[in-house]
């Protein structure tokens, strides 16, 4: 089947040609119909600029884009069928929600009945028909950005281009908005791309998750493949895989930090021949109420340990156990760029 | 501490307010109660003979006709120029504004001298045009010769107000309008002009008063055969003496630019209540 959205050798240089700055370089990228994908990273690692690509507001400058198969790299944004929502909303503050809502199809030049009718439907589809009438201005930020959803569903799009629109929503409210997004992409059937930074957004709503580093794809899969095995430094690091220590007998390893295990120098129990195990002298504790943060250094360097108990304290002398199934190997002892 | 803040709030207005009361309301008032050289009853007269002479009609056609024209023209290059500044780059974008306000730097006799130079007989213009055989161009003491310097004089007060609007405008709405499929010409008719028109119906009123009122430029490049509402003025103060046909002129003025600032303060209001 096409992908709905291919990327190949995708690049986009910021000035000049010659002392300009990558915010994208070669990037290959296929987007199955029907599909969710997240573009995962922090600020300034091209997922935005990608996104603008694929809407047509940025030109690449090296590589292709195609949609449904065909190449739309010079087609202008009005010419994509695409559905962008974005992070201020940008819904047309002098219109009602059903103007916002039946604006692609005006554009499109479809009959007044029909533009009411798919406006409306749209706004049901958001629980907001018995606002239809209302301005922008009255609702709150997560109505608002149903609306903006609404509105880019209404035209249909051939896919649907979401840059971080949770970002501006309180925490509560985000969590919401993501079962919503999901719903209503589950039943509209549509093809998503989503850009956060969050990587919980990315691994509740992904079907393939893309992550970008200083303009380049560090890993892309599902979450479930992705998220026990990160490839590289930063995938761990950005995923919070808070340790990396110096294991004897290992490479470069990583290690969550909820699956460091402590126990009493002394008194503890045995090591089992299933994990590694470590000395180390307790260096800070941070109560959280159901767990304590323990940061312990070890001749390999600092790990830190999520630790059910607050029966350590600091200077105490602990062992450490690393379940081996839980060391992920990662590809790269150094730190890519972009990760520090 | 809300009362307090906005106690605050008038007291500011409060030295602006006095000097409108003593600069404007005041004489204002004064010469309609108290006309020099006159009393109310004269300058009533005196009005409704300045709206049925004949002589004197034009010249209130022309007024408005003049000001209207420089209005649009005004409107017409300002706003798309205040776009294009407010979607410049930053940096960019606080020199060309510096660059479109510059002329108001420069007195208006200058500039005004300017255009008879190039308007004038032996100007460049019609040096040109009997270069390339067209025979002289006689522009200057024309009603376009008054256009032209109004244009000139008002176009930065156009752009300003339209580019404070302009610039408020989160670039967002254009990206999201062309995403739904929007093409350039309905993305400024139906997303950026109608969220503009505040500050491009400020930029009207302004440019109006000012066309309405002013006196250098009509004077200089209309000269006495192309008399608008503010030489009339001059010249029956100045010249006829006639106090009370004066203080008619300036009435017939102040309502003109009243009616066309609460016609527009009218029409934003509309506009904001469809925004």
């Amino acid at each position: 089947m096409t992908p709905v959205v291919q990327l190949d050798g995708v690049g986009h240089r910021f000035g000049s040609a010659a002392n300009g700055v990558a915010a994208v370089s070669d990037l290959d990228l296929a987007v199955r119909r029907g599909t969710f994908t997240t573009l995962l990273g922090p600020s300034g690692c091209g997922k935005t600029t990608t996104l603008r690509m694929i809407a047509g507001f940025i030109r690449p400058t090296s590589g292709r884009i195609l949609l449904e198969g065909t190449d739309a790299t010079d087609t202008p944004p009005e010419r994509r069928n695409i559905g962008m929502v974005f992070q201020s909303y940008a819904l047309f503050p002098h219109m009602t929600l059903t103007d916002n809502v039946g604006f692609g199809l005006r554009a499109r030049r479809r009959p007044a009945a029909e533009v009411r009718k798919r406006a409306g439907e749209a706004l049901e589809l958001v629980g907001l028909s018995h606002a239809a009438d209302r301005k922008p201005g009255e609702l709150s930020g997560g109505q608002q950005q149903r609306v903006a959803l609404a509105r880019a569903v209404a035209i249909e799009p051939s896919v649907l281009l979401l840059d971080e629109p949770l970002s501006n929503l309180d925490a509560r409210l985000r969590v919401q908005m993501r079962q919503e997004l999901l719903r209503v992409q589950r039943e509209t059937g549509l093809t998503a791309i989503l850009v956060t930074h969050d990587q919980d957004e990315a691994l509740q709503l992904s079907d393939t998750m893309v992550i970008l580093n200083g303009g380049r794809l560090e890993q892309q899969g599902d979450p479930r493949t992705v998220f026990p095995a990160p490839a590289n430094r930063f995938v761990a690091q950005f995923l919070g895989y808070d340790n990396f220590p110096e294991v004897p007998g290992f490479g470069p390893v990583t290690i969550r930090p909820e699956h460091v295990r402590l126990t009493a120098a002394v008194t503890g129990e045995e090591a089992a021949t299933d994990s590694v195990e470590l000395a180390g002298t307790v260096a800070d504790v941070t109560y959280q109420g159901s767990h304590c943060l323990i940061g312990v250094d070890t001749a390999g360097g600092r790990l830190n340990c999520v630790h059910p108990g607050d029966d350590f304290r600091p200077g105490e002398a602990v062992r450490i156990l690393l379940p081996r199934h839980r060391l992920v190997e990662l590809a790269d002892a150094h730190t890519p760029a972009g990760a520090r | 501490m809300e009362l307090t803040s906005r106690n605050t709030v008038r007291l500011l207005l409060l030295p602006g307010l006095a000097v409108l009361l003593f600069a404007f309301l005041y004489p204002v008032a004064a010469t309609l109660a108290a006309p020099p050289d006159g009393d109310p009853a004269t300058v009533a007269r005196e009005t409704g003979a300045l709206l049925t002479d004949p002589n004197l009609l034009p010249v209130i056609a022309r007024t408005i006709r003049v000001s209207v024209l420089t209005t649009l023209i005004c409107l017409v290059l300002g706003f798309p120029t205040a776009y294009l500044i407010s979607r410049a780059p930053a940096r960019w974008s606080g020199k060309l504004l510096a660059l479109a306000i510059f002329p108001l730097m420069l007195n208006t006799v200058v500039r005004t001298y300017g255009w008879i130079v190039v308007l004038g007989g032996n100007g460049v213009l019609s040096t040109a045009s009997q270069a390339l055989g067209l025979g002289p161009v006689q522009l200057l003491y024309t009603e376009t010769a008054i256009v032209l310097g109004l244009v000139q004089l008002f176009l930065p007060l156009m752009i300003l107000s339209s580019y404070s609007s302009l610039s408020q405008q989160d670039p967002r709405l254009e990206d999201a309008a062309r995403g739904l499929g929007a093409g350039p010409s309905r993305v400024f008719r139906q997303v950026v002009f109608p969220l503009a028109l505040p500050g491009a119906l400020v930029g009207c009123t302004l440019v109006f008063a000012g066309a309405v009122t002013a006196f250098t430029t009509p004077q200089l490049l209309g000269g006495s055969r192309e008399r608008i509402l503010s030489t009339l003025l001059y010249s029956r103060v100045n010249v006829s003496l006639d106090w009370p046909a004066a203080s008619a002129v300036a009435l017939v003025m102040t309502v003109l630019v009243l009616v066309v600032a609460a016609l527009s303060g009218r029409l934003s209001k509309r506009g904001s209540t469809t925004s």
